[in-house]
């Protein structure tokens, strides 16, 4: 008699780390394939072709990695307090704000100064508005113990309201005067703008995310701060034990979330947007990010990989209904990368657990 | 092989045994819980399962009464041999089991609790019935409990009757009672016993699960002592003494041997004036005063639940005392904190190692940095060698330094806390101060001992030393001066030596001990 | 990836409404071509301007024109993008070898639709049609790294060499469809579920209204504004506010039939959108203004075809067949319908307009003088409301 069980494991080795995920995707691959087939569709083909249309050409590579950008910081997002088990899932809304403070600081402060500082007041002002969005939820958090599942969410959806009623709702400050019969944001000046990579559309808010996950990494591993960060995520009772100010904590990390968030929409208004561009904002890069966080195991390093790999699969999408012969339909990526996240989430049982498979008769252990 | 052969105190010869487990074997991932163990009750009879913690008895008495299901071997009753897929089964055998921990609904009564996931139950209740028979169950076995009582009002010592009773209203004729004076007063103890022998006289056979060397003396006929699975020997009480089921139980001789301070000085390291924690309309501590000298271990005795947590949190900084003043070598750090506290040379061991202590999801070099000053940027340099040097010397079994706090087992967890919280000891700069909760819950002997000599080698060294407790032994075997708590006073204060243990108790159970007989 | 929020604004029909079944248009399907592909006499004279990338048809001996289409939502059943895929279809029809067409869903607008334009100019279409507000800047910048490729942006106002605009007068059908609802309102109330509080918009609703009044002046049009084009959950919802306000006929600037769902319910009427709608709720149905795109994107492949492609902001009307009125129901009484046919034929002709003047807004200011027909520009800038409706003009 055979006998299959999950035992939880020790310890973790590195390998188990990259093998993991890279399972998760694998299997989140093969569940579309079966799909695929079962619409008849050629799975190879369209792996293929969505490799291709993603990852081999240099249009195909700077876009996926045009929208990994904003994904980067998302993903950190997510996973600077979800490593905490705090759940703010409001990165979506946070990254409205920071569109539009971005944009506001663009377009008032940002007039005739050198472009690195102009991107610099665009990306600060973004960080600022990303974290005050998120600041209510940690407050209530901290001090009420409030879900800021449910605090986050609401609040994503203000965000999203404020953000139309800006633009589409008022004549307000960051809507263009000009755009007479259909309302715009305001373009903000190319000093406020980040410089593109020769004649991609990649801009340097690449390079800007990854510094900022490097940063992320010192924090959480080296910082008295990110210190505390995870004796309070793991433990609130020995925060208090050891006189870690719980509430300070919480509300730090949500903050700083919030701010990360807010930085993912000041990097697409300074590098794709250039205005506060509600159709252009609303594609889900906040509520993305949690995959991506999820699938990275919430390594900021791993996060740039996976936000790469996610944009490319996303940046597929469209290029996958151009095939030659059948059409593939857009919500085939769409499906693959919500199969991704289910997957990842049972790798995470497997990197906890291992299976033991054993014969009913083994020699005695104590 | 049959165990229906030798007859125990108490039973007919040639009758069936109530219950037996017949070369039962169970294994967990990487455990073998239970090794082809033998074992049998007869009606009339007490039959204890001594061991220590991770020995197999709870998995044995899991089996009896249909939670596991062996993986080789079988269970019979009354001779015949019985397959319990469950709980449920166990009981439609007539078998139950207490629980350590209580399965009761806070907000229903006694009655509603007896009847609650009872499949033989009437679909409409018949309340008057029900309380009538809990009432005469609980006149029969000297279980005196009101059946409209709302469980929440009830005590823990009465929430273990209703416990019982429940298992007598659905015709239990095996009782399994896993660990049911680890949470009584020595006085409900007492009452207990009572019941188990009116129980047996009734022809019910009981199964008593314990690590308790006095207590297993006091009530059983027989006891089947485990180590690491397997049984190490079945005897009747009468042909034993404490000194060798324990012998059986570690597997060498062992010494419990009483320590007191060899050099006790005149200054006092930690006091508590009028500490006083009010958390809403509940007065957890009561105006306490405690001093504890350089060189002392000062015991708080009590059951669980009399306010030592608060007493243990307010003393530690971890909450601030409602009134009342706490200093540490001579410097008040009353509400300033757990930082504070510890700058002022105080240590704390709480109760809870993984989940307060040391935080689960950390390493073993991030736990050690848990309560030490950081600066902007955590050096693991130090902290790892200060772990590494801890596991060789305290012989913490871990994979590693960086391995999660939460793989370790109770003993070891403890043995790290300790290394952190003594570390430095004896320099001026190091702890002057060290309260420890429950120091050796959980622990084997072995363990536990090790723990002991931990703390009386730190009263050694010169520090003060409060232990808090609900293990009155241990109490006494390291303290010298003991202070009972009840209800958040305390209730009786001395020095160890000096107070008869039957007042100790009286004073646990809340008689004053002036009206002592 | 949008699926925790109501889909982005301005995206023309999102989500395929699954039950839904496959609508019938009035214009026509593949197989009702009535002309054939015409001779191409043309295509000795038309290399140049086709651009480099115009290869000839196999067995024909007309150049091919690959045309391509961007959708913002998926084609579904009944709404904007399903408009335009019918016009796609009417083109392949009457051009057949001469004309290869793409077309691409669901793609989202704002700043990731340039990579979308970009891949679609470098493979070698000749023609590009963005068929939602929010291509604009991105076709521009495409527009202009591709100069031999045409651009036909839909509903925009930034136009280049080789960028053109199209867009078209719906407002007078719109008119028309206020005098079908006037005709049945017994409560005078009528409510109005609209997206956005743009001059698109407004002028909707205001010629909605002066038809209206034009068969019954005492008649109100409330507005309820939705912020969203396609969300049959909020459209419903602010119809059933609208009705329990006592409104008893619904009309809609929305891409979804669920207006007409909630009137139907409330045993009211309904005047829909884009498409003929009849069949999701036929007991309220009156009638509704309908698009057709398909003679538009055939001139402009024939235009690129024979070299006369010209940049311009084509603004077409009922006179070009770009807008229609779908059959009026049988509720609205003979007279009225009539009346509209009257009206119809007076707009086709260009005798009338709906906008002539007199016309006062809320506040009782003249906006157009007696007599007056205001000019297209005006009209494109709309940023009030006519007397007669209740709501605000800015959301």
């Amino acid at each position: 008699m055979i006998r299959i069980r999950l035992e939880r494991r020790l310890e973790r080795h590195w390998w188990q780390t990259v093998l993991t995920p890279t399972l998760s995707v694998l299997a989140a691959f093969a569940a579309g394939a079966i799909f695929l087939a079962i619409k008849g569709f050629d799975p190879i083909t369209v792996y293929r072709e969505l490799f291709k249309a993603s990852f081999t050409s240099t249009y195909g590579i700077t876009d996926s990695l045009t929208i990994a950008v904003p994904l980067i910081l998302t993903g950190l997002a997510a996973a600077v307090v979800f490593r905490m088990n705090l759940f703010n899932i409001g990165a979506e809304g946070q990254l409205y704000l920071g569109a539009i403070f971005g944009s506001w600081a663009g377009l008032a402060l940002t007039d005739g100064l050198p472009t690195i500082l102009g991107v610099a007041v665009v990306l600060i002002a973004g960080a600022v508005g990303g974290a005050l969005w998120a600041a209510p939820a940690a407050v209530f958090k901290a001090y009420f113990g409030t879900s800021e599942i449910i605090s986050t969410l609401m609040l994503t959806f203000i965000a999203l309201y404020l953000m139309r009623y800006l633009i589409f709702g008022s004549n307000s400050y960051w809507r263009d005067p000009e755009s007479a019969n259909f309302p715009q944001g305001k373009k903000i000046p190319t000093s406020a703008r980040f410089e593109l990579f020769s004649d991609t559309r990649l801009h340097w808010g690449l390079a800007f995310a990854i510094a900022i996950a490097l940063l992320i990494w010192v924090l959480i591993r080296f910082t008295s701060l990110g210190f505390d960060m995870n004796v309070v995520g793991s433990s609130d009772s020995a925060a208090r034990y050891a006189g870690i100010p719980v509430r300070r904590t919480v509300i730090i990390a949500l903050l700083i979330s919030g701010a990360l968030g807010g930085l993912a929409g000041a990097t697409e208004v300074a590098g794709r947007a250039y205005a506060l561009d509600p159709n252009g904002l609303e594609l889900g890069l906040g509520f993305t990010g949690i995959v991506v966080a999820a699938l990275a195991r919430y390594n900021p390093f791993a996060i740039i990989l996976v936000a790469t790999f996610l944009g490319g699969l996303r940046n597929a999408g469209v290029a996958l209904q151009g095939l030659p012969g059948d059409r593939v339909p857009v919500e085939v990526s769409l499906m693959l990368q919500g199969a991704i996240l289910l997957f990842a989430i049972g790798g995470e049982i497997f990197s906890h657990h291992r299976l033991s498979i054993s014969r009913a008769n083994p020699a005695v252990v104590t | 092989m049959s165990p229906a052969v030798e007859a125990g105190p108490g039973a007919s010869p040639g009758q069936p045994a109530a219950i037996a487990a017949v070369n039962v074997t169970k294994r967990f991932p990487g455990v073998l819980a239970t090794d082809a163990v033998d074992f049998c009750v007869w009606p009339g009879e007490v039959h204890t399962i001594l061991g220590e913690n991770g020995a197999g008895k709870s998995t044995l008495a899991a089996m009896l009464c249909g939670l596991y299901r062996p993986d080789e071997g079988h269970i019979e009753r009354d001779g015949k041999q019985v397959r319990l897929r469950s709980p449920r089964d166990g009981l439609a055998y007539g078998i139950g089991m207490v629980h350590q921990h209580f399965r009761l609904v806070d907000r229903f009564t006694v009655a509603e609790n007896v009847v609650l996931g009872d499949p033989h139950q009437a679909r409409i209740l018949d309340r008057r019935a029900i309380e009538e028979r809990v009432a005469e169950i609980g006149e029969q076995f000297g279980l005196p409990i009101d059946p409209r009582a709302v469980i929440s009002q009830l005590t823990v010592g009465q929430r273990q009757r209703v416990e019982i009773v429940k298992m007598l209203y659905r015709g239990a004729d095996v009782l399994l009672l896993d660990e049911p004076t680890a949470v009584l007063t020595p006085p409900e103890v007492e009452a207990l016993f009572t019941t188990v022998h009116s129980m047996t006289a009734e022809g019910k056979a009981i199964v008593f699960i314990s690590h308790k060397l006095g207590e297993v003396m006091a009530v059983s006929d027989r006891v089947t002592v485990m180590r690491a699975g397997a049984v190490t020997g079945e005897v009747a009480t009468a042909d034993t003494n404490q000194r060798h089921l324990a012998e059986l139980m570690v597997g060498h001789p062992v010494e419990i041997g009483t320590r007191r301070g060899s050099n006790i000085r005149a200054d006092v390291a930690l006091s508590a004036t009028g500490v006083t924690v009010i958390d809403g309309d509940q007065t957890l501590v009561d105006n306490i005063d405690i001093e504890v000298h350089r060189g002392e271990i000062v015991g708080i005795a009590g059951v669980s639940g009399n306010g030592q947590r608060p007493l243990a949190r307010a003393l530690a900084g971890v909450i601030t005392p409602t009134s009342g003043h706490v200093t540490v070598a001579g410097a008040d750090v009353t509400g300033k904190g757990p930082k504070a506290a510890r700058r002022a040379g105080l240590s704390f061991v709480p109760e809870d190692r993984l989940g307060t202590g040391l935080v689960p999801g950390l390493s073993l070099t991030d736990n050690m940095l848990l309560t030490r000053p950081r600066g902007f940027i955590v050096d693991r340099r130090s902290a790892r060698a200060e772990i590494a040097t801890a596991i060789d010397e305290y012989e913490i079994k871990t994979p590693g330094t960086e391995v999660q706090a939460r793989n370790l087992s109770g003993g070891n967890s403890q043995k790290v806390l300790l290394a952190r919280e003594l570390a430095g000891l004896g320099d001026p700069g190091g702890p002057q101060a060290i309260i420890v909760s429950s120091p050796t819950r959980g622990l084997d002997i072995g363990a536990a001992e090790f723990v002991r000599g931990l703390l009386h080698d730190a009263r050694e060294r010169g520090a003060a030393v409060l232990i808090i407790s609900e293990d009155l032994e241990e109490v006494r075997s390291l303290s010298d001066r003991i202070a009972v708590l009840y209800r958040g006073r305390i209730a009786l204060e001395g020095a160890t030596d000096e107070l008869p243990f039957e007042s100790i108790g009286l004073a646990m159970a809340g008689v004053a001990h002036e009206e002592a007989p | 990836m949008n699926t925790k929020l109501p889909r982005g604004a301005f995206r023309r029909s999102m989500v395929a409404m699954a039950a839904i079944a496959l609508i019938a248009t009035a214009c026509g399907g593949d197989d009702d071509t009535t002309e054939p592909a015409p001779e191409t006499t043309a295509a000795s004279t038309a290399t140049t301007a086709a651009g480099a990338d115009t290869t000839e048809a196999p067995g024909t001996d007309c150049q091919v024109i690959k045309a391509a289409f961007v959708y913002v939502g998926p084609i579904g059943d009944a709404g904007w993008t399903k408009k335009h895929d019918d016009g796609r279809k009417e083109l392949e029809a009457a051009l057949g070898d001469c004309v290869e067409t793409s077309y691409l869903e669901s793609v989202p607008e704002g700043a990731e639709s340039e990579a979308v334009f970009d891949r679609l100019a470098r493979e070698g279409n000749d023609v590009i049609f963005g068929t939602s507000f929010g291509y604009m800047d991105q076709m521009l910048a495409v527009a202009e790294k591709y100069p031999d490729v045409k651009f036909e942006h839909a509903t925009g106002f930034k136009t280049s060499d080789n960028m053109s605009t199209y867009f078209g007068a719906a407002e007078e059908a719109r008119y028309l469809s206020g005098m079908a609802a006037a005709s049945v309102t017994e409560s005078n109330q009528i409510g109005y579920v609209a997206a956005f509080p743009i001059p698109e918009v407004l002028r909707g609703i205001n010629a909605f209204t002066l038809g209206a009044q034009r068969i019954n002046p005492d008649v109100t049009v409330e507005v309820a504004w939705t912020s969203t084009w396609f969300d049959p959950v909020v459209e419903k919802e602010a119809a059933e506010a609208l009705l329990n306000g006592g409104a008893d006929v619904i009309a809609q600037h929305q891409d979804t039939p669920s207006a007409g769902e909630a009137a139907q319910t409330a045993g009211g009427y309904w005047v829909g959108y884009n498409d003929d709608m009849s069949r999701f709720a036929p007991d309220a149905w009156l009638t509704a203004p309908v698009w057709d795109w398909g003679p538009y994107y055939i001139s402009v492949v024939e235009a690129i075809r024979d070299g006369s492609w010209v940049s311009e902001q084509y603004y077409g009307n009922m006179a070009d067949g770009l807008v229609t009125l779908a059959p009026v129901a049988d509720v609205v009484p003979q007279d009225v319908r009539d009346q509209i046919q009257t009206v119809q034929d007076e707009i086709i002709a260009g005798s009338f307009a709906p906008f002539t003047g007199p016309v006062n807004d809320q506040d009782g200011n003249e906006k157009v003088a007696a007599g007056e027909v205001p000019d297209l520009g005006t009209l494109l800038g709309m940023d009030y409301f006519v007397a007669g409706v209740i709501g605000s003009a800015t959301g």
